[in-house]
């Protein structure tokens, strides 16, 4: 595409009256949204008294992290007086094979979806989409049977088996539409070298799958570790994420409400799905316009 | 050895029929050529022959034993696609190792059945790069290399050289008939380029709306095309046809054919050569076949062949000869012409018509009858 500052006709002052416009929006849209986020980071980093004192938007006076040890490690939550890691420990146990098994099975099915199309695959592709559209709330009472029946209702295995299944349908939308733009002939030619479904599915298929594996994982990963519902419905006490664990936590406090400890307990439960945006972010865009145009 | 023989095969998706009971036999070594337009089922022949498509009814054999039921990487069977279908992201040895890894076979063998056929298509110094590195011409060979290393005992091309810019495709035509030459292997060629099938065939299967119309050497199908689909589809510029009648003068066999001179109609006799044997047609309205050099200057002519003289409403000279655009039945008409003895636009001039090669045609069945 040409560069519009170059185009014939782009005068210089009406052009520069533009960009003034577009930068003085993106600027007040930037200033909103990480207005709250300054508040939370300097909030937690300031000691009650500092609190008490100032004003809620003034730099804090020290770089003071004793809130930040008491949120991980002693704040109390319920009668446990271990802060924050726990639980975190929790969700890492849970996210990380969700997201693997989910991701895995998505790619899976997409492919089966995409490149061997059978008999019906449109409508069995139709049915999984249903999965991306049902609210968490309608499979709460069965979803509950069903984890009691199987032995594991209050534990962090069944929130692994409940959030796997949920992604399902979302990873198999992904890598089914990343997969109709590879080539059939792809297929027909390593069909002919001898590879069967799950070689050319290992060999060849996953390799380029690499942009589309990424949107997969900051999805299931971002879904997983923040999803509150079903963690606060199907775990209780050691067993529960640390999204159900930060409620507790605000909840819990009796007397003085301790908002440096909270705010630092908030950006702990934060911290890893910003990290894995921030890694692999750039892929996300690329990867999520990937299947979208083909050749 | 490895023949390939197909009765009765018939094909369909959904409630299109692609094949109609085709029947065919490839002879060991054999260069058969399918050629057809798009959606003639050549390309869904081809892929039965692979085995990646299942036959609906009908025998499929290699080396006379049927395989229907056997799986594509159990044919011995090599493929080129159109696209080339390399692996993106494998190197070029891996690409071409590809199908030898699959059957298990050490690495040490696979690495020196890569470099024989790098060696013999000259990609040796391309092996450590991927795909998209490479130029159209480049992704050819490769995937020519990922055929050859298998040596197996049938190669197919499903149109390889469609991809190609005009001076490359001539160069990689030049290479697969060498190769064919050299290996004697028994290739099936899919394409819809009629010079590409021509120049690489020694039979030609022309298919259309997925039957096969007519099977010969390109010579016999250039000379003798069974229907006018065939005529047509054959030849650059292609066949002209002209409605004519089939009458008898002086005790002579031979056409009306009505052409135009001075802008004024004028029908010529022509007569035909007795061994067309067409006195039962006589009296009834046929197809005459004309190729564009059997439409040219009279300068050379021998002085019994048929003479005509018309309007030459203007002319494309491609070099080597001109094409003059007539008038004949009504119709366009291209000859083809010597450029030293083309006349000028508008002008008319007297050409001879080889009335020896000529064919004939039924109106209504489009069959050759002479």
């Amino acid at each position: 595409m040409a560069d519009p500052k170059t185009l014939p006709g782009a005068s210089g002052k009406r052009y520069l009256l533009g960009r003034l416009f577009i930068w003085t929006l993106l600027l007040a849209a930037a200033v909103l949204y990480l207005g709250p986020i300054y508040v939370v980071l300097s909030t937690s980093l300031k000691d009650l008294a500092e609190i008490r004192a100032g004003a809620l938007l003034d730099l804090p006076h020290e770089l003071n992290f004793t809130a930040w040890r008491e949120a991980w490690s002693s704040a109390c939550i319920g009668v446990r007086c271990e802060g924050l890691r726990p639980y975190f420990l929790n969700s890492v146990i849970m996210s990380v094979p969700s997201v693997v098994i989910s991701t895995l099975i998505g790619a899976l099915s997409g492919y089966a979806l995409s490149l061997f199309r059978f008999r019906g695959a449109n409508i069995i592709f139709a049915l999984m989409l249903f999965g991306c559209f049902i609210p968490f709330q309608i499979v709460i009472l069965p979803m509950a049977q069903t984890l009691g029946f199987l032995g594991i209702a209050n534990s962090i295995t069944g929130l692994i088996v409940v959030h796997t299944i949920y992604g399902i349908s979302f990873t198999t939308l992904f890598f089914r539409n990343y997969y109709v733009s590879v080539p059939q002939e792809l297929v027909r030619a390593a069909t002919m070298d001898g590879a069967g479904f799950f070689r050319i599915f290992w060999h060849i298929m996953l390799p380029l799958s690499v942009p589309i594996i990424v949107v997969s994982v900051i999805w299931q990963f971002t879904q997983v570790w923040n999803e509150f519902l079903f963690g606060a419905s199907f775990t209780s006490g050691g067993a529960q994420p640390v999204t159900v664990a930060l409620n507790n936590l605000i909840n819990s406090t009796t007397s003085v409400k301790q908002y440096n400890v909270d705010m630092a307990a908030a950006l702990i439960a934060a911290a890893p799905t910003l990290v894995v945006y921030i890694i692999a972010g750039r892929f996300f865009v690329r990867g999520l316009t990937a299947g979208a145009v083909k050749g | 050895m490895a023949t390939i023989s197909i009765e009765h095969a018939s094909k369909s998706f959904g409630s299109t029929e692609v094949l109609k009971d085709i029947s065919l036999d490839v002879k060991d070594g054999e260069f058969l050529v399918l050629l057809g337009s798009s959606g003639c089922g050549k390309s869904t022949l081809l892929n039965i022959i692979a085995g990646l498509e299942p036959i609906a009814d009908g025998e499929i054999r290699l080396d006379g034993e049927v395989v229907n039921d056997v799986h594509p990487k159990n044919r011995d069977i090599a493929m080129v696609f159109q696209s080339y279908a390399l692996y993106p992201n494998m190197t070029v040895e891996r690409n071409i190792a590809f199908g030898l890894e699959m059957r298990r076979i050490s690495k040490a063998e696979r690495k020196a059945a890569v470099r024989e056929v790098a060696s013999m298509l000259q990609i040796e110094h391309l092996l450590a790069r991927k795909p998209a590195q490479l130029s159209g011409g480049q992704r050819q060979r490769v995937a020519m290399g990922r055929a050859l290393v298998r040596r197996p005992k049938i190669f197919l091309f499903d149109e390889p050289l469609s991809n190609l810019d005009a001076k490359l495709r001539g160069e990689m035509r030049t290479e697969i008939k060498k190769l064919h030459q050299t290996l004697k292997a028994t290739m099936v060629y899919v394409t819809h380029d009629q010079i590409e099938a021509m120049t690489l065939a020694d039979r030609i299967a022309i298919m259309k709306d997925g039957i096969i119309q007519q099977i010969g050497t390109p010579q016999e199908i250039y000379s003798k095309p069974a229907n006018m689909y065939v005529a047509g589809f054959v030849g650059a510029p292609p066949m002209n046809f002209v409605k004519v009648d089939l009458v008898k003068q002086d005790d002579q066999l031979g056409v009306i054919l009505p052409a135009v001179l001075k802008g004024e109609p004028k029908d010529y006799f022509l007569p035909l050569p007795a061994s067309k044997q067409l006195e039962p047609r006589e009296n009834t309205k046929v197809i005459l076949g004309l190729r564009p050099e059997m439409i040219t200057h009279n300068a050379f002519a021998a002085p019994n062949i048929p003479q005509i003289e018309c309007d030459v409403e203007l002319l494309e000279p491609t070099g080597a000869d001109t094409l003059c655009l007539l008038h004949l039945s009504g119709h366009p008409a291209k000859a083809r012409v010597s450029p030293l003895f083309a006349c000028n636009p508008g002008e008319s001039m007297v050409f001879s018509v080889d009335m020896e090669r000529v064919c004939l045609f039924d109106g209504e069945s489009e069959a050759l009858i002479g």
